[in-house]
């Protein structure tokens, strides 16, 4: 009992904004057109998830998502640690990293759909394109940070290039790396979301988009709920994934 | 000329892409030359059209931004330097950290119309976040040892507060600052084109459904050139107020 | 000039390209280790002893002389110098025993294993081959360090200050570690080091080096016999006499590096 109490505690702050947004319609002091209460909302979730709406666009979307992030981490983490490494590499990048990183990447949107049509492919190209900045980057400074002794050591036990690489460098990066897949992560649920609602048939950002126009309104919040707690779940998920394999790193 | 080196692969891309567009080696109306992109960007900017929409744009970001920074360094510092507010806002900002805030975009429309409101409102709820955060982590890595020697000297914790805690912890701020500035440039330019009568987003989505191809170009490279130019100021604006940083000299 | 390891004429000249200057850490050293002789080399703050050992290691090309390790040049790093670093270069990510084995490369997996146990008992690590290195004190990471640098057998054992970034004890201990695994091993060892003490304890010979630019100031020779009890030389007279001398000798270039102004730490941006 005295736990449970106090985690409600912990996370007070949390309760206050959801007993707000139950307590203010009800209360008729927003109007429950605009904001439906919280409870109507995570009914509507339950309602959804019954009759199938909810969970094939969340399939949609987060198939689309993993796909995306895979190509961002796979080309992201090889193109960092290759600018890190040569010179030559690193020279040709940056100056297109650099002119490109400002521009925010839902710029692209419409281009991507122009190019690529409104189906999967153009989500998962987008979802790429924005999830492979921060990958590289960071993957750039970690191994830019990785300690010369350990290169040393390993070239002086005889290493070759290609066995430093895997046995060394990457797990030396590591931690860092996997702070930048979190980020490519977060950004990748944006693009995400964020081209579903301006074209496509399908997805939850489109099932957002959808019901506004359709003035579902109630359906609308419980999409966005169901958003918030995906977002947060696979964000959990990924760091305790991270903390388990970096177990072996000292606290700073 | 060094700047031409630096930027070499660049302007090669960019040679490749104009005669690419020129031997019409992709679709030549979703592929127009640079050189009718740039020369279009170059007349909308004459006209007017562009600096009306980009100030239109510059405009909502910068009051949400605004209102991020007002609150959220505040809120940040006070975060690493209280554990009871730490304790209570934590919760909040370690849920919204990861949630994609765009899908919040009906609320802000509901309640705010399809104004400049939202845009404001939706700018200052995503920007908060990276603003908030980073203060945190600034102002809880200031040096214990720092605190101390002012408090032995007599200072009072406001003191501490503004000439200790606040400087020591500028350059987290500013990297809070940094990242904010990318997530509001984001944000607006994305709701303005899922809702909006007006900004570069507006004009970027209005023209891709009217397949005025050029137009969108443009104003897509409007966009990249706006976040470039506020990038470089606030590294400028930074370079000066962290002049005293230690960079650590290579022994 | 004959040795494991000769080194003629080495010198190192850093060029700072944007500015055009030239700093010259090292410049005409000259010196032989002999087989399985114990040479340590001492000398000021910023004389450039790291990057003579480090020339020596092949992780920094010489802009002058050479170095020779068994009759061959030097031109990079190479299995017959095994390094041992001040901060342990462990690889945080990897378990003692991991990391022991990590130089191995003959023989069966299982082979391997337990020829890498073996040398983590030799440093008296048994019962930690699952620890991590964040779970273990300096003195331990260092043993672990030796003992993988130990465990694929080098010809020639070059140490970088090893025991500089330990608490005054913890070194003691470790400097008598070392006698006890050298003497057991006989390897050739060139030692890096700015104590005097531990010079004077340790090695067969001791090169003193100069302030920068880096020479050989004066080769020194350690007259007591081995086995050597590291306790006991701590009360010797002759050991006392011999301290001084060599601080004397170091003193004069650690002033010469104060008065001529360049400092120890190289040009300031």
């Amino acid at each position: 009992m005295a736990r449970a109490l106090a985690v409600l505690g912990r996370n007070a702050s949390l309760l206050l904004v959801l007993a707000a947004w139950e307590g203010l319609p009800r209360l008729g002091l927003v109007s429950p057109e605009i904001l439906p209460p919280f409870s109507v909302a995570l009914a509507n979730v339950g309602l959804l998830l019954r009759e199938g709406e909810l969970p094939r666009h969340v399939l949609f979307s987060l198939s689309r998502q993993a796909a995306g992030l895979a190509l961002g981490v796979v080309v992201g983490v090889t193109l960092g640690v290759l600018m890190a490494w040569s010179r030559g590499v690193c020279a040709f990048f940056e100056p297109i990293l650099t002119l490109t990183n400002p521009i925010p990447k839902a710029a692209l949107i419409p281009l991507f759909m122009l190019w690529f049509g409104i189906g999967a492919v153009a989500k998962i190209m987008l979802i790429f394109i924005g999830t492979i900045i921060p990958i590289v980057i960071s993957a750039y400074h970690g191994v830019g940070d990785v300690n010369p002794n350990y290169l040393w050591s390993a070239r002086a036990m005889g290493d070759g290039t290609w066995r430093i690489l895997w046995r060394v460098v990457l797990p030396a990066a590591s931690p860092q790396i996997l702070a930048g897949i979190r980020l490519g992560l977060i950004v990748s649920l944006i693009v995400l979301v964020g081209s579903e609602m301006l074209a496509g048939r399908e997805g939850l950002g489109w099932f957002i988009a959808f019901t506004m126009e359709t003035g579902q309104y109630d359906l609308t919040y419980a999409s966005m709920l169901t958003i918030a707690v995906i977002g947060f779940a696979y964000d959990r998920l990924y760091l305790w994934l991270m903390r388990g394999l970096l177990a072996w790193k000292e606290s700073p | 000329m060094r700047v031409l080196r630096r930027y070499a692969s660049v302007l090669l891309l960019v040679a490749l892409w104009e005669a690419a567009a020129r031997a019409q080696l992709f679709n030549p109306v979703l592929f127009p030359p640079a050189s009718r992109i740039a020369g279009r960007l170059v007349a909308l900017t004459a006209d007017g059209t562009l600096l009306y929409h980009a100030g239109q744009s510059l405009g909502r970001m910068a009051a949400g931004f605004a209102l991020a920074l007002l609150v959220g360094i505040p809120l940040g510092l006070a975060m690493g330097r209280s554990r009871a507010v730490e304790a209570f806002f934590a919760p909040i900002f370690a849920f919204g950290f990861p949630v994609p805030k765009i899908g919040l975009i009906p609320i802000f429309l509901l309640f705010f119309g399809l104004g400049h409101g939202s845009k404001v409102a939706l700018v200052f709820v995503d920007a908060l976040f990276p603003v908030v955060l980073q203060s945190f982590h600034g102002a809880q890595l200031v040096e214990a040892q720092l605190v101390w020697s002012a408090r032995a000297m007599g200072d009072s914790d406001l003191r501490i507060l503004r000439r200790v805690v606040w400087p020591a912890s500028l350059p987290h701020v500013f990297t809070g600052i940094r990242l904010g500035l990318v997530v509001a440039l984001i944000v607006v330019f994305l709701s303005e084109m899922v809702a909006a009568g007006s900004g570069l987003g507006h004009v970027m989505i209005l023209a891709a459904r009217n397949f005025k191809i050029v137009e969108m170009y443009t104003a897509i490279l409007a966009i990249g050139l706006i976040g470039f130019v506020l990038d470089k100021l606030l590294l400028a604006i930074r370079a000066r107020v962290l002049a005293w940083t230690e960079e650590a000299v290579p022994a | 000039m004959t040795g494991k390891i000769v080194a003629r004429g080495v010198g190192k000249t850093f060029r700072d390209a944007r500015r055009g200057v030239g700093v010259t850490a090292l410049q005409s050293m000259t010196l032989a280790v002999r087989d399985r002789e114990f040479v340590s080399i001492l000398g000021p703050s910023g004389c450039g002893k790291s990057t003579f050992l480090y020339i020596v290691a092949g992780f920094v090309p010489a802009t002058e002389g050479e170095v020779l390790v068994d009759g061959r040049r030097v031109t990079g790093p190479g299995r017959d110098r095994g390094i041992v670093f001040q901060e342990y270069a462990l690889f945080p990510w990897q378990t003692v025993l991991q990391n022991v084995t990590y130089g191995l490369r003959a023989g069966s997996a299982a082979e391997r294993e337990a020829r890498a146990r073996e040398f983590v008992r030799m440093v008296g690590l048994e019962g930690f081959e699952s620890h991590y290195p964040r779970e273990l004190s300096g003195g331990m990471k260092q043993r672990v360090a030796l003992a993988r640098t130990l465990a694929y057998d080098p010809d020639v054992l070059l140490m970088d200050e090893p025991f500089g970034a330990l608490d005054t004890q913890t070194r003691s201990l470790m400097q008598e570690e070392l006698v006890r695994i050298w003497e057991a091993n006989q390897k050739t060892i060139l030692f890096v080091t700015h104590s005097v003490e531990e010079a004077v304890l340790l090695s067969d010979r001791i090169v003193v080096m100069t302030a920068r630019p880096g020479t050989v100031k004066k080769v020194v020779g350690v007259p007591f016999g081995r086995p050597r009890v590291l306790e006991a030389l701590l009360t010797d007279v002759r050991a006392m006499e011999l301290r001084g001398e060599v601080w004397h000798l170091v003193k004069e270039e650690v002033l010469k590096a104060g008065r001529d102004g360049a400092g120890a730490r190289g040009p300031r941006p």
